[in-house]
Protein backbone atom coordinates (compact mmCIF):
# COMPACT_ATOMS: atom_id res chain seq x y z
CA UNK A 1 0.00 0.00 0.00
CA UNK A 2 1.36 3.41 -0.96
CA UNK A 3 1.41 6.40 1.41
CA UNK A 4 -1.58 7.80 -0.48
CA UNK A 5 -3.72 4.81 0.33
CA UNK A 6 -5.17 6.21 3.60
CA UNK A 7 -6.31 9.30 1.74
CA UNK A 8 -8.07 7.12 -0.81
CA UNK A 9 -9.75 5.20 1.98
CA UNK A 10 -10.75 8.46 3.64
CA UNK A 11 -12.26 9.74 0.40
CA UNK A 12 -14.15 6.50 0.03
CA UNK A 13 -15.42 6.79 3.59
CA UNK A 14 -16.63 10.33 2.94
CA UNK A 15 -18.46 9.20 -0.19
CA UNK A 16 -20.22 6.46 1.70
CA UNK A 17 -20.94 8.57 4.76
CA UNK A 18 -24.52 8.56 6.00
CA UNK A 19 -26.00 11.85 7.14
CA UNK A 20 -27.09 10.97 10.67
CA UNK A 21 -25.28 12.08 13.80
CA UNK A 22 -22.52 9.59 14.33
CA UNK A 23 -20.48 10.71 17.28
CA UNK A 24 -22.87 11.18 20.19
CA UNK A 25 -22.50 8.77 23.09
CA UNK A 26 -25.45 6.50 22.44
CA UNK A 27 -25.97 2.78 22.95
CA UNK A 28 -25.53 2.34 19.21
CA UNK A 29 -22.28 4.28 19.19
CA UNK A 30 -20.08 3.10 22.02
CA UNK A 31 -16.51 4.19 22.46
CA UNK A 32 -14.37 1.79 20.46
CA UNK A 33 -10.96 2.76 21.78
CA UNK A 34 -9.66 0.01 24.11
CA UNK A 35 -13.05 -1.69 24.17
CA UNK A 36 -14.60 -4.70 22.44
CA UNK A 37 -16.93 -2.49 20.44
CA UNK A 38 -16.66 -1.87 16.72
CA UNK A 39 -17.82 0.83 14.36
CA UNK A 40 -21.12 0.38 12.58
CA UNK A 41 -21.08 -0.79 9.00
CA UNK A 42 -20.24 2.06 6.62
CA UNK A 43 -19.21 4.42 9.40
CA UNK A 44 -15.79 6.03 9.28
CA UNK A 45 -13.66 7.81 11.79
CA UNK A 46 -10.90 10.13 10.65
CA UNK A 47 -8.71 11.25 13.50
CA UNK A 48 -5.54 13.26 13.70
CA UNK A 49 -3.70 9.98 13.98
CA UNK A 50 -6.07 7.17 13.19
CA UNK A 51 -8.42 6.27 10.36
CA UNK A 52 -11.07 3.60 10.90
CA UNK A 53 -13.92 2.22 8.84
CA UNK A 54 -16.67 -0.23 9.65
CA UNK A 55 -16.68 -2.87 6.91
CA UNK A 56 -19.44 -4.70 8.76
CA UNK A 57 -21.12 -4.03 12.06
CA UNK A 58 -18.80 -6.61 13.57
CA UNK A 59 -15.63 -5.77 11.66
CA UNK A 60 -13.63 -2.56 11.78
CA UNK A 61 -10.46 -1.90 9.85
CA UNK A 62 -8.14 0.98 10.44
CA UNK A 63 -4.70 2.42 10.24
CA UNK A 64 -2.64 5.05 12.00
CA UNK A 65 -2.13 7.19 8.96
CA UNK A 66 0.62 9.65 9.87
CA UNK A 67 3.39 6.99 9.92
CA UNK A 68 2.60 6.21 6.28
CA UNK A 69 4.38 9.46 5.41
CA UNK A 70 7.57 7.67 6.52
CA UNK A 71 6.54 4.46 4.75
CA UNK A 72 5.63 2.86 8.04
CA UNK A 73 2.89 0.54 6.89
CA UNK A 74 0.36 -0.40 9.53
CA UNK A 75 -3.12 -1.87 9.68
CA UNK A 76 -5.44 -3.03 12.39
CA UNK A 77 -8.57 -5.14 12.28
CA UNK A 78 -11.06 -5.61 15.09
CA UNK A 79 -13.52 -8.45 14.89
CA UNK A 80 -16.40 -8.41 17.34
CA UNK A 81 -17.29 -12.06 17.45
CA UNK A 82 -19.89 -11.94 20.24
CA UNK A 83 -22.34 -9.30 21.37
CA UNK A 84 -24.87 -9.96 24.07
CA UNK A 85 -27.08 -7.61 26.02
CA UNK A 86 -24.30 -6.69 28.36
CA UNK A 87 -21.24 -8.63 27.36
CA UNK A 88 -19.20 -8.15 24.17
CA UNK A 89 -16.09 -9.94 23.00
CA UNK A 90 -13.71 -8.98 20.23
CA UNK A 91 -10.28 -9.71 18.89
CA UNK A 92 -8.07 -6.98 17.53
CA UNK A 93 -5.07 -7.79 15.41
CA UNK A 94 -2.64 -5.16 14.21
CA UNK A 95 0.50 -5.20 12.18
CA UNK A 96 3.21 -2.68 11.44
CA UNK A 97 6.27 -2.92 9.27
CA UNK A 98 8.97 -0.57 8.08
CA UNK A 99 12.59 -0.41 7.06
CA UNK A 100 14.86 1.84 9.07
CA UNK A 101 16.44 3.17 5.87
CA UNK A 102 13.15 4.99 5.27
CA UNK A 103 13.68 6.97 8.47
CA UNK A 104 16.44 9.14 7.02
CA UNK A 105 14.33 12.19 7.73
CA UNK A 106 14.64 11.39 11.43
CA UNK A 107 18.10 9.89 11.63
CA UNK A 108 21.32 10.47 9.66
CA UNK A 109 22.37 6.82 9.77
CA UNK A 110 19.20 4.84 10.21
CA UNK A 111 20.83 1.60 9.12
CA UNK A 112 19.16 -1.13 7.15
CA UNK A 113 16.82 -3.10 9.32
CA UNK A 114 13.31 -4.41 8.83
CA UNK A 115 11.09 -3.89 11.86
CA UNK A 116 7.85 -5.83 12.08
CA UNK A 117 5.28 -5.57 14.84
CA UNK A 118 2.36 -7.91 15.40
CA UNK A 119 -0.19 -7.37 18.12
CA UNK A 120 -3.08 -9.58 19.02
CA UNK A 121 -5.49 -8.39 21.68
CA UNK A 122 -8.56 -10.19 22.94
CA UNK A 123 -11.03 -7.66 24.31
CA UNK A 124 -14.09 -7.89 26.48
CA UNK A 125 -16.59 -5.20 27.45
CA UNK A 126 -19.32 -5.41 30.05
CA UNK A 127 -22.05 -2.81 30.09
CA UNK A 128 -23.48 -2.49 33.58
CA UNK A 129 -26.11 0.03 32.54
CA UNK A 130 -26.54 3.03 30.25
CA UNK A 131 -23.74 4.87 32.00
CA UNK A 132 -21.15 2.39 33.15
CA UNK A 133 -19.06 0.08 30.95
CA UNK A 134 -15.99 -1.87 31.96
CA UNK A 135 -13.60 -3.25 29.34
CA UNK A 136 -10.51 -5.41 29.58
CA UNK A 137 -7.83 -6.36 27.08
CA UNK A 138 -4.89 -8.71 26.89
CA UNK A 139 -2.57 -7.27 24.23
CA UNK A 140 0.34 -9.47 23.23
CA UNK A 141 2.86 -7.68 21.05
CA UNK A 142 5.73 -9.23 19.19
CA UNK A 143 8.35 -6.97 17.65
CA UNK A 144 10.86 -8.46 15.29
CA UNK A 145 13.96 -6.84 13.85
CA UNK A 146 16.10 -8.12 10.99
CA UNK A 147 19.10 -5.96 10.29
CA UNK A 148 22.18 -5.68 8.17
CA UNK A 149 25.13 -4.08 9.84
CA UNK A 150 28.05 -2.53 8.08
CA UNK A 151 30.57 -0.07 9.35
CA UNK A 152 34.32 -0.04 9.08
CA UNK A 153 35.78 -3.48 9.58
CA UNK A 154 32.50 -4.94 10.72
CA UNK A 155 29.94 -6.69 8.61
CA UNK A 156 27.06 -8.64 9.97
CA UNK A 157 23.41 -9.24 10.38
CA UNK A 158 21.15 -9.36 13.37
CA UNK A 159 17.67 -10.47 14.20
CA UNK A 160 16.01 -9.35 17.39
CA UNK A 161 12.65 -9.81 18.98
CA UNK A 162 10.85 -8.13 21.82
CA UNK A 163 7.80 -9.76 23.33
CA UNK A 164 5.36 -7.81 25.39
CA UNK A 165 2.24 -8.87 27.22
CA UNK A 166 0.00 -6.43 29.05
CA UNK A 167 -3.29 -6.28 30.89
CA UNK A 168 -5.53 -3.33 30.22
CA UNK A 169 -8.71 -2.16 31.79
CA UNK A 170 -10.99 0.69 30.76
CA UNK A 171 -13.82 2.09 32.84
CA UNK A 172 -16.24 4.36 31.02
CA UNK A 173 -18.85 6.60 32.56
CA UNK A 174 -21.27 8.40 30.28
CA UNK A 175 -22.32 11.57 31.98
CA UNK A 176 -24.32 12.87 29.02
CA UNK A 177 -24.60 11.98 25.38
CA UNK A 178 -21.81 14.49 24.79
CA UNK A 179 -19.50 13.83 27.73
CA UNK A 180 -17.95 10.61 28.89
CA UNK A 181 -15.27 9.98 31.46
CA UNK A 182 -12.76 7.24 30.80
CA UNK A 183 -10.25 5.72 33.16
CA UNK A 184 -7.70 3.53 31.41
CA UNK A 185 -5.18 1.39 33.25
CA UNK A 186 -2.34 -0.79 31.94
CA UNK A 187 -0.11 -3.31 33.63
CA UNK A 188 2.96 -4.86 32.05
CA UNK A 189 3.00 -8.59 32.70
CA UNK A 190 6.22 -9.32 30.85
CA UNK A 191 8.49 -7.70 28.30
CA UNK A 192 11.48 -9.69 27.11
CA UNK A 193 14.03 -9.43 24.33
CA UNK A 194 15.86 -11.98 22.27
CA UNK A 195 18.49 -11.53 19.61
CA UNK A 196 20.14 -13.71 17.04
CA UNK A 197 23.12 -12.15 15.34
CA UNK A 198 25.88 -13.05 12.95
CA UNK A 199 28.89 -10.93 12.32
CA UNK A 200 32.31 -11.04 10.75
CA UNK A 201 35.13 -9.20 12.47
CA UNK A 202 38.69 -8.45 11.38
CA UNK A 203 40.57 -7.61 14.58
CA UNK A 204 43.83 -7.57 12.62
CA UNK A 205 45.13 -8.37 9.14
CA UNK A 206 45.79 -11.98 10.03
CA UNK A 207 42.58 -12.83 11.85
CA UNK A 208 39.03 -13.19 10.64
CA UNK A 209 36.31 -14.08 13.12
CA UNK A 210 32.88 -15.21 12.06
CA UNK A 211 30.58 -14.91 15.06
CA UNK A 212 27.15 -16.42 15.55
CA UNK A 213 25.23 -15.77 18.71
CA UNK A 214 21.83 -15.68 20.26
CA UNK A 215 20.60 -14.65 23.64
CA UNK A 216 17.83 -13.21 25.67
CA UNK A 217 17.70 -10.64 28.41
CA UNK A 218 15.40 -9.39 31.08
CA UNK A 219 16.79 -5.88 30.65
CA UNK A 220 13.51 -4.71 29.14
CA UNK A 221 11.29 -6.30 31.75
CA UNK A 222 10.38 -3.57 34.15
CA UNK A 223 8.80 -4.94 37.30
CA UNK A 224 5.63 -3.25 38.43
CA UNK A 225 5.29 -1.18 35.26
CA UNK A 226 1.83 0.31 35.09
CA UNK A 227 -0.02 3.40 33.97
CA UNK A 228 -3.35 5.04 34.64
CA UNK A 229 -4.83 7.68 32.34
CA UNK A 230 -7.98 9.61 33.02
CA UNK A 231 -9.67 11.25 30.06
CA UNK A 232 -12.75 13.17 29.09
CA UNK A 233 -14.30 12.28 25.76
CA UNK A 234 -16.59 14.86 24.18
CA UNK A 235 -18.67 13.65 21.30
CA UNK A 236 -20.84 15.94 19.28
CA UNK A 237 -22.70 15.29 16.07
CA UNK A 238 -19.63 14.49 14.02
CA UNK A 239 -16.75 15.56 16.17
CA UNK A 240 -15.01 13.67 18.91
CA UNK A 241 -12.49 15.26 21.23
CA UNK A 242 -10.52 13.36 23.80
CA UNK A 243 -8.42 15.04 26.48
CA UNK A 244 -6.73 13.49 29.42
CA UNK A 245 -3.66 13.02 31.49
CA UNK A 246 -2.21 10.14 33.37
CA UNK A 247 0.87 8.83 35.09
CA UNK A 248 2.99 5.73 34.87
CA UNK A 249 5.08 3.76 32.40
CA UNK A 250 3.99 4.94 29.01
CA UNK A 251 3.19 2.22 26.50
CA UNK A 252 4.24 3.58 23.14
CA UNK A 253 1.38 3.45 20.65
CA UNK A 254 1.67 1.09 17.68
CA UNK A 255 4.49 -0.98 19.16
CA UNK A 256 3.11 -1.28 22.70
CA UNK A 257 6.65 -0.94 24.02
CA UNK A 258 6.59 0.03 27.69
CA UNK A 259 9.08 2.67 28.76
CA UNK A 260 11.17 2.07 31.86
CA UNK A 261 10.44 5.26 33.78
CA UNK A 262 7.18 6.62 35.04
CA UNK A 263 6.16 9.97 33.62
CA UNK A 264 3.10 12.10 33.05
CA UNK A 265 1.16 10.70 30.12
CA UNK A 266 -0.84 13.08 27.96
CA UNK A 267 -3.90 11.85 26.14
CA UNK A 268 -5.38 13.89 23.33
CA UNK A 269 -7.39 13.08 20.26
CA UNK A 270 -9.52 14.72 17.66
CA UNK A 271 -11.65 12.82 15.19
CA UNK A 272 -14.41 13.34 12.69
CA UNK A 273 -17.13 10.80 12.14
CA UNK A 274 -18.70 10.16 8.75
CA UNK B 1 -9.20 -20.18 16.43
CA UNK B 2 -8.01 -17.35 18.67
CA UNK B 3 -5.35 -19.53 20.19
CA UNK B 4 -4.17 -20.64 16.75
CA UNK B 5 -3.99 -17.07 15.55
CA UNK B 6 -2.08 -15.95 18.60
CA UNK B 7 0.30 -18.86 18.26
CA UNK B 8 0.91 -18.07 14.60
CA UNK B 9 1.69 -14.48 15.38
CA UNK B 10 3.95 -15.48 18.21
CA UNK B 11 5.85 -17.83 15.93
CA UNK B 12 6.51 -14.96 13.55
CA UNK B 13 8.38 -13.27 16.36
CA UNK B 14 11.11 -15.84 16.80
CA UNK B 15 14.37 -14.55 15.30
CA UNK B 16 16.05 -16.63 12.65
CA UNK B 17 18.42 -19.10 14.13
CA UNK B 18 22.15 -18.89 13.65
CA UNK B 19 23.90 -21.90 12.18
CA UNK B 20 23.87 -24.64 14.80
CA UNK B 21 26.62 -24.52 17.34
CA UNK B 22 29.21 -27.21 16.58
CA UNK B 23 29.71 -29.91 19.15
CA UNK B 24 33.13 -29.72 20.76
CA UNK B 25 35.30 -32.80 21.11
CA UNK B 26 35.77 -34.30 24.54
CA UNK B 27 39.25 -33.73 25.94
CA UNK B 28 38.52 -34.69 29.53
CA UNK B 29 40.41 -37.98 29.28
CA UNK B 30 43.56 -36.16 28.14
CA UNK B 31 43.09 -33.53 30.84
CA UNK B 32 42.79 -36.25 33.47
CA UNK B 33 46.00 -37.82 32.19
CA UNK B 34 47.84 -34.59 32.90
CA UNK B 35 46.36 -34.32 36.36
CA UNK B 36 46.92 -37.94 37.27
CA UNK B 37 48.92 -39.91 34.70
CA UNK B 38 47.86 -43.53 34.66
CA UNK B 39 51.14 -44.90 33.30
CA UNK B 40 53.67 -46.57 35.53
CA UNK B 41 57.39 -46.12 35.14
CA UNK B 42 59.58 -49.03 36.13
CA UNK B 43 63.30 -48.62 36.55
CA UNK B 44 63.87 -50.76 33.43
CA UNK B 45 61.51 -48.59 31.36
CA UNK B 46 63.33 -45.34 31.96
CA UNK B 47 65.66 -45.56 28.99
CA UNK B 48 62.81 -46.30 26.58
CA UNK B 49 60.67 -43.58 28.15
CA UNK B 50 63.45 -41.05 27.82
CA UNK B 51 63.93 -41.83 24.14
CA UNK B 52 60.23 -41.10 23.59
CA UNK B 53 60.47 -37.95 25.68
CA UNK B 54 63.33 -36.64 23.59
CA UNK B 55 61.53 -37.57 20.39
CA UNK B 56 58.22 -35.87 21.25
CA UNK B 57 59.88 -32.97 23.04
CA UNK B 58 62.24 -32.40 20.16
CA UNK B 59 59.44 -32.33 17.64
CA UNK B 60 57.40 -29.89 19.70
CA UNK B 61 60.41 -27.65 20.06
CA UNK B 62 61.13 -27.73 16.34
CA UNK B 63 57.64 -26.57 15.37
CA UNK B 64 57.48 -23.92 18.13
CA UNK B 65 53.76 -24.59 18.30
CA UNK B 66 53.27 -22.80 21.62
CA UNK B 67 53.92 -19.43 20.00
CA UNK B 68 51.46 -20.18 17.20
CA UNK B 69 48.80 -21.10 19.75
CA UNK B 70 49.29 -17.80 21.53
CA UNK B 71 48.81 -15.91 18.27
CA UNK B 72 45.48 -17.64 17.65
CA UNK B 73 44.31 -17.07 21.21
CA UNK B 74 45.20 -13.41 20.86
CA UNK B 75 42.76 -13.23 17.95
CA UNK B 76 40.04 -14.84 20.06
CA UNK B 77 40.61 -12.32 22.84
CA UNK B 78 40.41 -9.47 20.38
CA UNK B 79 37.02 -10.69 19.22
CA UNK B 80 35.72 -9.71 22.63
CA UNK B 81 36.35 -6.07 21.89
CA UNK B 82 39.89 -5.63 23.16
CA UNK B 83 40.87 -4.45 19.70
CA UNK B 84 40.36 -0.99 18.33
CA UNK B 85 38.07 -1.90 15.44
CA UNK B 86 34.77 -0.09 15.66
CA UNK B 87 31.52 -1.94 15.23
CA UNK B 88 27.88 -1.02 15.29
CA UNK B 89 24.81 -3.01 16.10
CA UNK B 90 21.14 -2.77 15.32
CA UNK B 91 20.62 -5.12 18.20
CA UNK B 92 17.42 -4.95 20.15
CA UNK B 93 19.30 -6.55 22.98
CA UNK B 94 22.41 -4.76 24.17
CA UNK B 95 23.98 -7.79 25.77
CA UNK B 96 24.75 -9.23 22.37
CA UNK B 97 26.03 -6.07 20.81
CA UNK B 98 28.85 -7.02 18.46
CA UNK B 99 30.63 -3.89 19.68
CA UNK B 100 31.64 -5.87 22.72
CA UNK B 101 31.78 -9.11 20.80
CA UNK B 102 30.20 -12.02 22.58
CA UNK B 103 31.22 -10.81 26.02
CA UNK B 104 27.84 -11.58 27.48
CA UNK B 105 28.77 -11.52 31.10
CA UNK B 106 29.58 -7.83 31.42
CA UNK B 107 26.04 -6.52 31.57
CA UNK B 108 24.33 -5.16 34.64
CA UNK B 109 21.11 -6.93 33.77
CA UNK B 110 20.39 -10.60 33.27
CA UNK B 111 21.52 -12.03 29.97
CA UNK B 112 21.41 -15.63 28.90
CA UNK B 113 22.55 -16.98 25.61
CA UNK B 114 25.57 -18.05 23.68
CA UNK B 115 27.00 -18.79 20.31
CA UNK B 116 30.18 -19.69 18.57
CA UNK B 117 33.04 -18.17 16.67
CA UNK B 118 34.98 -19.43 13.68
CA UNK B 119 38.43 -17.95 14.04
CA UNK B 120 40.73 -18.03 11.02
CA UNK B 121 44.29 -17.00 11.69
CA UNK B 122 46.55 -16.62 8.63
CA UNK B 123 50.00 -17.97 9.37
CA UNK B 124 53.04 -15.71 9.22
CA UNK B 125 54.72 -17.38 6.28
CA UNK B 126 58.35 -18.05 5.55
CA UNK B 127 59.45 -14.52 4.76
CA UNK B 128 61.62 -12.66 7.24
CA UNK B 129 58.81 -10.15 7.63
CA UNK B 130 55.45 -11.87 8.33
CA UNK B 131 52.73 -11.12 5.78
CA UNK B 132 48.98 -11.79 6.04
CA UNK B 133 48.96 -13.76 2.81
CA UNK B 134 46.33 -16.54 2.57
CA UNK B 135 48.94 -18.54 0.65
CA UNK B 136 50.73 -18.93 3.99
CA UNK B 137 47.96 -21.20 5.18
CA UNK B 138 45.91 -20.82 8.31
CA UNK B 139 44.67 -22.22 11.56
CA UNK B 140 40.87 -22.39 11.65
CA UNK B 141 39.30 -22.83 15.06
CA UNK B 142 35.81 -23.23 16.42
CA UNK B 143 35.19 -21.39 19.67
CA UNK B 144 31.95 -21.77 21.59
CA UNK B 145 30.80 -19.29 24.20
CA UNK B 146 28.01 -18.61 26.65
CA UNK B 147 27.34 -15.78 29.07
CA UNK B 148 29.85 -17.54 31.37
CA UNK B 149 32.62 -16.98 28.83
CA UNK B 150 34.45 -19.25 26.43
CA UNK B 151 33.50 -22.89 26.32
CA UNK B 152 36.21 -25.20 27.68
CA UNK B 153 37.24 -26.67 24.32
CA UNK B 154 38.53 -24.87 21.22
CA UNK B 155 39.22 -27.00 18.18
CA UNK B 156 39.76 -26.91 14.48
CA UNK B 157 41.97 -27.58 11.50
CA UNK B 158 45.37 -26.54 10.26
CA UNK B 159 45.69 -25.77 6.55
CA UNK B 160 49.23 -25.63 5.15
CA UNK B 161 50.24 -23.33 7.96
CA UNK B 162 53.67 -21.93 7.15
CA UNK B 163 55.84 -19.97 9.53
CA UNK B 164 59.41 -19.62 10.73
CA UNK B 165 60.33 -21.39 13.96
CA UNK B 166 63.44 -20.26 15.80
CA UNK B 167 65.50 -23.07 17.21
CA UNK B 168 68.60 -21.61 18.73
CA UNK B 169 70.00 -19.03 16.34
CA UNK B 170 68.43 -20.66 13.31
CA UNK B 171 64.97 -20.06 11.90
CA UNK B 172 63.45 -23.12 10.29
CA UNK B 173 60.69 -23.27 7.74
CA UNK B 174 57.73 -25.08 9.25
CA UNK B 175 54.70 -26.35 7.37
CA UNK B 176 51.80 -27.84 9.35
CA UNK B 177 49.04 -29.74 7.63
CA UNK B 178 46.11 -31.18 9.53
CA UNK B 179 42.91 -32.86 8.53
CA UNK B 180 39.54 -31.15 8.28
CA UNK B 181 37.94 -33.46 10.82
CA UNK B 182 38.53 -31.10 13.73
CA UNK B 183 41.18 -33.40 15.16
CA UNK B 184 44.21 -31.43 13.97
CA UNK B 185 44.20 -28.95 16.82
CA UNK B 186 42.20 -29.20 20.02
CA UNK B 187 42.66 -26.96 23.03
CA UNK B 188 41.23 -27.48 26.50
CA UNK B 189 40.96 -24.43 28.74
CA UNK B 190 40.11 -26.30 31.92
CA UNK B 191 36.58 -24.87 32.12
CA UNK B 192 34.61 -21.83 31.00
CA UNK B 193 36.94 -18.85 30.74
CA UNK B 194 36.06 -15.17 30.49
CA UNK B 195 37.35 -13.64 27.27
CA UNK B 196 39.63 -11.23 29.06
CA UNK B 197 41.11 -14.08 31.10
CA UNK B 198 42.08 -16.20 28.12
CA UNK B 199 45.64 -14.95 28.29
CA UNK B 200 45.95 -16.11 31.89
CA UNK B 201 45.10 -19.78 31.59
CA UNK B 202 47.23 -22.80 30.82
CA UNK B 203 46.27 -24.25 27.43
CA UNK B 204 46.12 -28.00 27.10
CA UNK B 205 46.58 -28.71 23.40
CA UNK B 206 46.26 -31.85 21.35
CA UNK B 207 47.95 -31.67 17.95
CA UNK B 208 47.59 -34.20 15.11
CA UNK B 209 49.39 -32.81 12.08
CA UNK B 210 51.83 -33.61 9.33
CA UNK B 211 54.89 -31.46 9.82
CA UNK B 212 57.62 -30.43 7.45
CA UNK B 213 60.57 -28.61 9.00
CA UNK B 214 62.81 -27.48 6.18
CA UNK B 215 63.01 -30.73 4.20
CA UNK B 216 62.31 -33.11 7.05
CA UNK B 217 58.74 -34.43 7.15
CA UNK B 218 57.18 -36.28 10.07
CA UNK B 219 53.86 -36.80 11.83
CA UNK B 220 53.29 -35.02 15.09
CA UNK B 221 50.74 -36.56 17.40
CA UNK B 222 51.21 -34.84 20.71
CA UNK B 223 49.29 -33.71 23.76
CA UNK B 224 50.95 -30.88 25.63
CA UNK B 225 50.33 -27.89 27.87
CA UNK B 226 51.35 -24.34 27.10
CA UNK B 227 51.93 -21.71 29.77
CA UNK B 228 50.15 -18.36 29.42
CA UNK B 229 53.34 -16.43 28.67
CA UNK B 230 55.98 -18.98 27.79
CA UNK B 231 56.24 -22.14 25.71
CA UNK B 232 55.41 -25.76 26.29
CA UNK B 233 55.12 -26.65 29.97
CA UNK B 234 54.87 -30.40 29.72
CA UNK B 235 53.69 -33.08 27.36
CA UNK B 236 52.23 -36.53 27.41
CA UNK B 237 54.42 -39.52 26.61
CA UNK B 238 52.54 -42.68 25.64
CA UNK B 239 54.10 -45.75 27.21
CA UNK B 240 52.85 -49.34 26.99
CA UNK B 241 51.73 -49.15 30.60
CA UNK B 242 49.84 -45.88 30.09
CA UNK B 243 50.76 -42.25 29.58
CA UNK B 244 53.24 -40.38 31.73
CA UNK B 245 53.88 -36.64 31.77
CA UNK B 246 57.24 -35.17 30.82
CA UNK B 247 58.48 -31.70 31.73
CA UNK B 248 61.51 -30.06 30.23
CA UNK B 249 63.24 -28.47 33.22
CA UNK B 250 66.12 -27.10 31.16
CA UNK B 251 68.01 -28.08 28.04
CA UNK B 252 69.73 -30.89 29.93
CA UNK B 253 67.05 -32.01 32.38
CA UNK B 254 63.63 -33.65 32.08
CA UNK B 255 61.27 -34.81 34.77
CA UNK B 256 58.67 -37.54 34.35
CA UNK B 257 55.46 -37.97 36.35
CA UNK B 258 53.86 -41.39 36.51
CA UNK B 259 51.25 -43.01 38.69
CA UNK B 260 53.94 -44.65 40.76
CA UNK B 261 56.14 -41.59 41.31
CA UNK B 262 58.37 -39.03 39.63
CA UNK B 263 61.74 -39.23 37.97
CA UNK B 264 64.21 -36.49 37.13
CA UNK B 265 66.82 -37.24 34.52
CA UNK B 266 69.99 -35.34 33.61
CA UNK B 267 70.86 -36.14 30.02
CA UNK B 268 74.54 -35.21 30.16
CA UNK B 269 75.09 -37.43 33.22
CA UNK B 270 72.85 -40.23 31.86
CA UNK B 271 71.33 -40.74 35.28
CA UNK B 272 67.85 -40.33 36.73
CA UNK B 273 66.83 -39.61 40.30
CA UNK B 274 63.76 -41.48 41.47
CA UNK B 275 61.27 -40.16 44.02
CA UNK B 276 62.48 -42.72 46.57
CA UNK B 277 65.92 -41.13 46.43
CA UNK B 278 67.61 -43.84 44.44
CA UNK B 279 69.54 -43.31 41.21
CA UNK B 280 68.98 -45.09 37.93
CA UNK B 281 71.54 -44.83 35.15
CA UNK B 282 70.35 -45.16 31.58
Amino acid sequence: MTPRAPLVVAALALTLAPSTALAFHTPEQPITEDTAHTRQKGHARLGLLKLQYGLFDSLTVGTVWIPWVLKVANLHVKWRFYRGDKLTFALQVSSLSFNTRDLKALEDKPGEARVSVFTTEPLASYRFDQRWTLSAGLPFTAVRLDGQLEEGAFHGAGAGAVNNFQLTSTLEYRATRVTALVLHARYLVVQSARLTASATLRPDEYTTIEAHGSGSTDALDFPRAWSVVSSVVFSWERLNVRLGVGYGNWSLPLVNFVLPTKTLIPDAGLAWYF
Amino acid sequence: MLVALAAALSACNEPERSPPKPVAPDLLAIAESFEAPSGTLARDDIAHALSLVLDVGGRLERVNVGAQLHLVMQGVRESAGDDTSHTESTSAEPGLSPQRGPDLGAQAFGVSGGGWLRVTRICNGWEAQPRPDPANGSMNLQVGFTEAGLDPVIWGEVRRCRYLAPVGATRHRVDLEGGADGEALRVYLGGPVAFDKLGDVVLLASLRVRVTVDDDAFDLDADFRVAPTSGVLDFLVPLPGGPVIATRVDSDTYSLRASNGAVTCVLSQRVCSLSDGSKAPF
